[in-house]
């Protein structure tokens, strides 16, 4: 988002406090700009949707431009992160318009339908996208979603999981129809964003 | 799950009349179709889906009118083809010796970005007629006309027992993907003022 | 086939003679008509010849609309048609005619054959019907398709069927049109039997639209045109690029995803009035309420936003612009059809580049897109890529502002409830009342109250009145006698005739125009200022029904207020 004047830290590429350290509470109080990235109806949506709301939604719901959402974590030593989420659309006419969207994030989420081979292609070219465009500490995640349908799949978790160890990423593959796994890819990016130095 | 996407691929079918184009669709599209168009707008249309490579293809095959005379179908005709399919009679000298005239046409209206590896497919027909003895082009003859022209690639079929037709059509598909661009980024132009707007706004920015 | 017109009066009636009976009905109520009226030169036009029966779209073979239910009423209609043009107040005797009428409308028994009952909330999916191509003889039935290609004959949309199997169908279009180019020339449309074929050539896109609904060729170029600006706002004129650096383009990739928003727009042809009069409508409201919005958004456009809508469904509740800023009212149309047809604007929050044709068809904006409720929603739209979080904070402004003064709430009551009933028409005309002649006391409805009984006075249906100075119109809710879905679409396609033959500019344009059938007693009158369309029901008497559009007129400038958009957003244009 390049920068803004009711956002000041979002061209810091990591966590910033919410207060700007107004009070000291606040050096575990962290928000992070979070931007999913992927094929058109692998479940990017989706994903978001069970994390924030709880919800599964079968009827596929296409993005248009990108969605914003928040949902706060708290994590085991007590810090919260507070997540913003751009759910991107998947569609090809928005995919110059990407860094609008991944500009300034702190961590990525990029992902693929295990059942696609397509998918996974073109999760590869958005990670290339983002180490190439991205801000360079961002913490990234691939996904590999429905591994409900995994009599179906295609791309092996092994190849994917070779795939995010080569490029520096965490790999997990999620399921928003059962909810498996979403609580842990949130939690797990949360663990890996870069603190800043507490004052 | 098979690929999502489907590419669809524009193919002309060139040659004089009386070669067997219609005849070779007809085997080929498994479907009689009559030429509802040909006299009217110079072609007939079929659709075929065909599978290579786990990939989905739709073929739309412009089935044109072919003229004992040449006669222009027009820029508008050609704009956009992936491939183009030459067809000759084996047993007909002068419609192998207009396949020049064809293919030039062909080149000068598509005008297509580069020429030299345009994706053209040679179809010498009527290789079961009279049990090959009134054959006038020979194999060789033809192979020879395909290596002149950048290595088209040439298929002897026969509309009437379906001799190769379906392997001349993989060709088709194989190589008008060779020639496929490479997927370009949609780069819409945004009126993005950022900077220029700046002033105006009650809020500061950076 | 028809049957002969049955009311052969009015057809021989000179232009001298209309002009007369309106100079004796000037006399009498001189004070219902506006001076430009009687200037006014009436055209009557004999378009009883043309078919009544229009079929609703769905299948050509479909048993059509008018069975023994229509028949009876038409028999009604031919005994009533004793009278004539009987320039005396009309009032049917039969004071059962009202409720037979009713009744037989009510439990048409028309079945519904429609494989598709148009419903919003149908899966668009469902709709398409993707198992049918051109060999289908249910795709060969369907009464209206809409195709868009490339100008290599590539198929990029299609509202009934796959495109890839309709790849030949669209080669024969573009083959077609590259025919008729070749020879220097250009194709508008084809007629063919029932079928008319028109065709919208846009630069390397092509539009087309195959119709047996009897529509005539300017509507359905309109419809085309806005086909084409609803491509527009997804892609912008950008894509035009694309296929000058490469012909084979295939443009199917780029619009993955919006079938909705397209059979959403194709549905609005028959229901939405904004398609053909190229205006908007506005939500009802009290006018506190709207300036309270108006203020706020207009401090919002202030603020470096180009324009700032607030909306409920398809109507707007308010609207500002930027400086020197204008919306045209196709891109609010197209605008709220995206929004409203993309299920995701729902979910959440969203800011997304999206192009507004009228406004500049070459290059993106960024639209951001909040829900209020399930029908309010703001769209602030910039010229700024990086104007989210302030958006975001203008959005929760406009909240505070709408909560506190109640707005939403209002504008939910307004929903259900506020809109004009042609049954509330005032008889009395407040703004006129102080001068009031005795002549205004000779009121139909106070005569003859049998006829109010459904409708409004004079047998007074529904109406929608164009502002042409505000580009806004508004339309009264339909009453029992076109309660159905079916009846309204029907409606609004003879509005659309009418709209269209009073717009022709070979043989128009019109000021006035009454026209009866089977189905209406229909009546245009088009001023300097404004468009009035209204339907009557099909005995309803021309003297009356004029004397009433006059109260409409009135009526609507005495509620203008609260109806339209006005004030200082206006002014800042």
């Amino acid at each position: 988002m390049g920068c803004s004047s009711s956002l000041p830290a979002s061209n810091a590429g990591g966590l910033s406090n919410i207060n700007n350290g107004s009070s000291d509470t606040d050096s575990k109080n962290f928000r992070v700009k979070l931007v999913l990235l992927g094929d058109s109806g692998v479940g990017k949506s989706c994903i978001v949707l069970r994390f924030v709301r709880g919800q599964f939604d079968p009827t596929s719901k296409v993005t248009v431009g990108a969605s914003f959402l928040s949902q706060t974590l708290a994590l085991e030593d007590s810090t919260t992160v507070k997540f913003e989420i751009w759910d991107t659309a998947g569609q090809e006419r928005y995919a110059a318009l990407a860094p609008l969207y991944y500009r300034g994030a702190g961590a990525a989420i990029v992902v693929y339908d295990i059942t696609s081979p397509e998918s996974f292609n073109k999760a590869q070219y958005w990670v290339k996208e983002l180490q190439k465009h991205g801000s360079p500490d961002m913490t990234m995640a691939l996904v590999g979603n429905k591994a409900d349908l995994h009599e179906n799949r295609t791309v092996s978790s092994q190849e994917a999981q070779e795939y995010a160890e080569r490029n520096s990423m965490f790999f997990i593959e999620t399921s928003a129809k059962t909810a498996d796994n979403i609580n842990q890819l949130f939690e797990e990016i949360a663990k890996r964003l870069p603190k800043p130095a507490s004052s | 799950m098979a690929s999502r996407r489907r590419t669809l691929l524009k193919v002309i079918i060139l040659g004089d009349s009386g070669v067997g184009k219609t005849s070779l669709m007809n085997q080929y599209v498994n479907k009689k179709f009559s030429n509802q168009y040909k006299a009217t707008i110079g072609a007939d249309f079929l659709t075929k889906e065909v599978q290579f490579e786990d990939r989905l293809f739709t073929l739309q095959i412009w089935d044109t009118a072919g003229q004992e005379r040449f006669q222009s179908l027009g820029v508008a005709f050609y704009r956009g083809a992936d491939c183009c399919v030459l067809v000759y009679d084996v047993n007909s000298m002068k419609s192998f010796d207009n396949l020049n005239n064809w293919r030039e046409e062909f080149l000068i209206q598509a005008s297509p970005s580069d020429p030299d590896n345009f994706p053209f497919v040679l179809l010498g027909n009527k290789v079961d007629v009279d049990g090959g003895n009134s054959r006038v082009v020979s194999e060789k003859k033809a192979k020879a006309w395909c290596a002149s022209k950048g290595n088209i690639p040439y298929f002897e079929t026969s509309a009437k027992d379906g001799t190769n037709v379906e392997d001349a059509f993989q060709c088709i598909v194989k190589n008008a993907l060779k020639n496929e661009p490479e997927e370009e980024l949609y780069v819409p132009d945004t009126v993005d003022v950022v900077g220029g707007n700046r002033a105006q706004r009650s809020s500061g920015c950076c | 086939m028809d049957p002969p017109n049955p009311n052969p009066d009015g057809d021989e009636t000179t232009d001298n003679q209309a002009a007369a009976r309106l100079a004796a009905l000037s006399l009498r109520g001189g004070r219902d008509l506006p001076p430009d009226f009687h200037t006014a030169e009436i055209h009557e036009h004999d378009l009883d010849e043309e078919e009544e029966e229009e079929e609703e779209e769905g299948y050509l073979t479909a048993p059509s609309r008018g069975g023994s239910s229509t028949g009876a009423w038409k028999e009604t209609f031919h005994d009533d048609d004793k009278d004539g043009d009987d320039v005396s107040p009309h009032s049917p005797s039969s004071s059962g005619y009202a409720g037979e009428r009713g009744s037989s409308l009510d439990d048409d028994p028309e079945p519904e054959p429609e494989p598709e009952p148009e419903l919003a909330q149908d899966w668009p999916r469902d709709k398409k019907h993707l198992d049918e191509d051109d060999a289908s003889s249910s795709w060969r039935k369907r009464k209206k398709h809409f195709f868009i290609l490339s100008n290599s004959g590539k198929p990029v949309y299609s509202r009934y069927g796959d495109e890839h199997k309709l790849a030949g169908f669209s080669a024969t279009l573009q083959a077609i049109i590259s025919f008729v180019e070749n020879s220097g020339d250009h194709i508008k449309f084809v007629r063919a039997g029932k079928h008319q074929i028109v065709f919208l050539v846009k630069g390397p896109i092509y539009l087309v639209c195959i119709s047996c609904t009897e529509e005539s060729y300017e509507g359905l170029r309109g419809q085309l045109e806005l086909m084409y600006g609803q491509l527009l706002l997804i892609l912008t004129k950008s894509v035009n690029r694309c296929f000058e650096k490469n012909p084979k383009f295939d443009m199917t990739t780029l619009l993955g995803g919006t079938d909705a928003v397209f059979l959403s727009l194709i549905r609005a042809f028959s229901w939405n009035p904004a398609t053909f009069l190229h205006a908007y409508t506005c939500l009802p409201l009290a006018q506190s309420t709207r300036q309270a919005a108006s203020a706020v958004l207009q401090d919002i456009a202030d603020s470096g936003v180009l324009f700032a809508l607030l909306m409920c469904d398809h109507k707007v509740i308010s609207l500002v612009g930027a400086q020197k800023a204008t919306l045209h009212p196709d891109d609010i149309l197209l605008l709220a059809n995206f929004i409203l047809s993309s299920e995701s604007f729902r979910t959440s929050e969203s800011f997304s580049p999206i192009c507004l044709p009228r406004y500049n068809p070459m290059a993106f904006l960024y639209a951001y897109v909040h829900f209020f409720d399930e029908h309010t929603y703001v769209t602030l739209l910039t010229t700024r890529s990086d104007a989210f979080y302030d958006l975001k904070d203008s959005r929760a402004r406009i909240q505070n502002v709408l909560l506190k003064s109640n707005a939403l709430v209002e504008v939910e009551r307004s929903l259900h409830g506020s809109a004009l009933h042609v049954e509330n028409l005032p008889t009395d005309p407040p703004s006129q009342s102080a001068s009031q002649p005795p002549e205004s006391s000779r009121d139909t409805s106070s005569q003859s109250p049998s006829e109010i009984t459904i409708g409004g006075p004079a047998g007074l249906w529904h109406f929608i009145y164009k502002s042409i100075y505000l580009d806004q119109y508004v339309s009264s809710e339909f009453p029992s006698p076109i309660r159905n879905q079916k009846q309204q679409k029907r409606l609004y396609k003879a509005y659309q005739k009418l709209y269209a033959s009073m717009h022709d500019k070979v043989i128009g344009p019109h000021k006035t125009q009454f026209r009866r059938d089977g189905d209406y007693v229909l009546f245009c009158w088009i001023t300097q200022d404004f468009e009035l369309y209204a339907a009557f029901n099909p005995l309803a008497d021309k003297t009356q029904a004029i004397k009433v559009c006059n109260r409409v007129c009135q009526w609507v400038r005495d509620l203008e207020n609260e109806i339209f958009v006005y004030g200082e957003s206006a002014l800042s244009w």
